[in-house]
């Protein structure tokens, strides 16, 4: 198969997949509503772009060159700086970058591609789980994964907004991550549905109420159509 | 650069960009063009998210705030196939690039992830059925029996498409493609009854509708070799355009391309597509240039 007929492929198994998760015709957990862009839910650069044109406080991302966001950026506090790959390739804390780093040869000429900086007060994140207007908080950080007391004032901050953006976007499932910037918690991204990797960190909270929605699905699938 | 100008985003490879330009230029608009594939090879950008007006974008040797503009016109076609390498930082390019304009506070048409559907037939497609639209029965699918099933059940005949965005010729489904049912395997394909009528195809510009009627004896009429096709323009059914405008905007879009066929039977109007970037300068020079004046005026009132 040549690269032409590779794409060609790709595209075509991913829209068949997106047609499952988003167009399907029976309730599918996580769908957003009809006319909601489905890519800008997947990524978190687009994610912020599209949020914030709706309202919603999202962390602020600074966009450049390496070398310029470097410079600009030399006042902020040091290791709180997360880089988000214009390429795609997973998002790296800045201090743990070096363009000399034989662990990172693809970025040996980094300084002059382009990036997006997002400067946080910490590297905490807060992630809240939402099924059917439930919500867990859950503490992300470097060393330990407890989740946070449901009337501690971060989890009423972040809880606040994950229901406004919940009421938004219409879904009965969802993960909402928040990082600091300026003694505020704002939206890193809303993630559609819930990754996988969340569920061990939220103990017995989420299976049963994942499962509950799950065995409410009695509907099958059917095609689009007939319109006649 | 003057504040008064229309920024338009684009590449010197793609003929309807190329057809914006100039259309704009008879209509002495004051305009700048941002070459993006020139862009991503060489340019650069610098600016904060939620600022848009900090935003700079730089290219060979000048440098400009996209806020500074009136309004904006985006063509974001796909970049020329190149090595990997340099692929990735041009693709980066791109990318921050959408990520910028999508920030933008001006009227941008149209704005980069607004119409994401069309990258999904089968979604659209439901999303159209949503909005009111008759659609096509659809079946995307890569199990043979199911796709074997379908097609027996379309009485009229049946066709077979791409599900993503990607390019594909529409095809009718013969008794040879049967024997190639197994290929599914490989790669789903969506498969739509054949309605036998008359292509329509309405280019909305915010809320002004254009329409053109295709007659072709091919099932693709971009592909029609017979030289028999024809295009002229339609007079749009009040009704329909309405609905048109509607899900214009309920895409996000400022411009669309819409697909439809008029059913020879009973001429219902069954929607196809609504194309979020649509190459429309063969139906304006059928339309003597209706929807470019109307792209200009809208782009001209910000």
């Amino acid at each position: 198969m040549n690269d032409r007929d590779r794409r060609y492929v790709d595209a075509e198994l991913r829209s068949s997949l997106r047609m499952l998760w988003y167009g399907a015709s029976f309730p599918v957990i996580g769908q957003p509503p009809p006319g909601s862009p489905p890519g800008v839910f997947d990524l978190g650069l687009e994610s912020r772009v599209h949020l914030r044109r709706l309202g919603f406080p999202v962390l602020n991302d600074r966009i450049g060159r390496l070398a310029s966001v470097r410079g600009a950026l030399a006042g902020s506090p040091s290791g709180n700086v997360r880089v988000t790959w214009a390429d795609g390739s997973p998002s790296q804390w800045l201090s743990e970058l070096s363009p000399r780093d034989n662990s990172h040869p693809q970025r040996l000429t980094v300084e002059d591609d382009l990036v997006a900086a997002t400067v946080m007060d910490c590297r905490a994140t807060l992630v809240v789980l939402h099924v059917d207007d439930d919500l867990l908080v859950i503490r992300l950080d470097d060393n330990s994964v407890p989740a946070v007391a449901p009337d501690s004032a971060e989890a009423r901050a972040v809880s606040a907004i994950a229901c406004q953006v919940i009421a938004g976007v219409g879904t009965r499932t969802c993960a909402i991550f928040f990082g600091q910037q300026g003694g505020a918690w704002k939206i890193a991204r809303v993630s559609l549905p819930i990754p996988s990797w969340l569920e061990p960190l939220a103990g017995d909270w989420l299976f049963p109420r994942l499962l509950r929605v799950f065995t409410e699905r009695r509907h099958i699938a059917s095609p689009i159509g007939p319109s006649r | 650069m003057s504040n008064s100008a229309i920024l338009l985003v684009g590449s010197p490879r793609d003929p309807t960009f190329g057809h914006t330009v100039a259309a704009l230029q008879r209509q002495r608009l004051d305009q700048d063009i941002l070459d993006l594939d020139r862009f991503c090879q060489t340019g650069s950008i610098d600016g904060s998210l939620d600022d848009p007006t900090s935003i700079i974008v730089s290219d060979s040797g000048a440098s400009v705030h996209l806020a500074s503009y009136r309004s904006c016109y985006a063509r974001f076609v796909d970049l020329p196939s190149g090595e990997p390498a340099d692929n990735e930082s041009a693709w980066g390019r791109y990318r921050m690039l959408q990520l910028a304009i999508s920030a933008l506070n001006m009227l941008v048409v149209n704005r980069p992830g607004a119409g994401d559907s069309n990258d999904s037939k089968p979604y659209q497609t439901a999303l159209l059925q949503h909005h009111g639209f008759h659609v096509p029965q659809s079946c995307s699918t890569n199990l043979p029996d199911a796709a074997r099933s379908f097609i027996r059940s379309c009485r009229e005949g049946a066709i077979y498409k791409s599900n993503s965005g990607e390019r594909s010729i529409v095809q009718g489904v013969t008794e040879e493609d049967l024997g190639r049912l197994p290929l599914l395997a490989d790669c789903p394909v969506l498969f739509q009854e054949r309605i036998w009528g008359d292509d329509i195809r309405i280019h909305v510009v915010r809320d002004r509708c254009h329409g053109v009627r295709i007659r072709s004896s091919a099932v693709d009429y971009r592909y029609d070799e017979s030289g028999t096709a024809t295009e002229q323009a339609f007079a749009i059914p009040p009704e329909l355009a309405a609905r048109c405008v509607s899900v214009t905007a309920a895409f996000g879009l400022e411009f669309s391309g819409i697909d439809l066929i008029r059913d020879d039977r009973d001429g219902k109007f069954f929607c196809l597509e609504v194309n979020p970037m649509p190459g429309y300068h063969g139906y304006d020079l059928t339309l003597d240039h209706a929807i470019s004046r109307s792209l200009g005026e809208l782009l001209a009132n910000g």
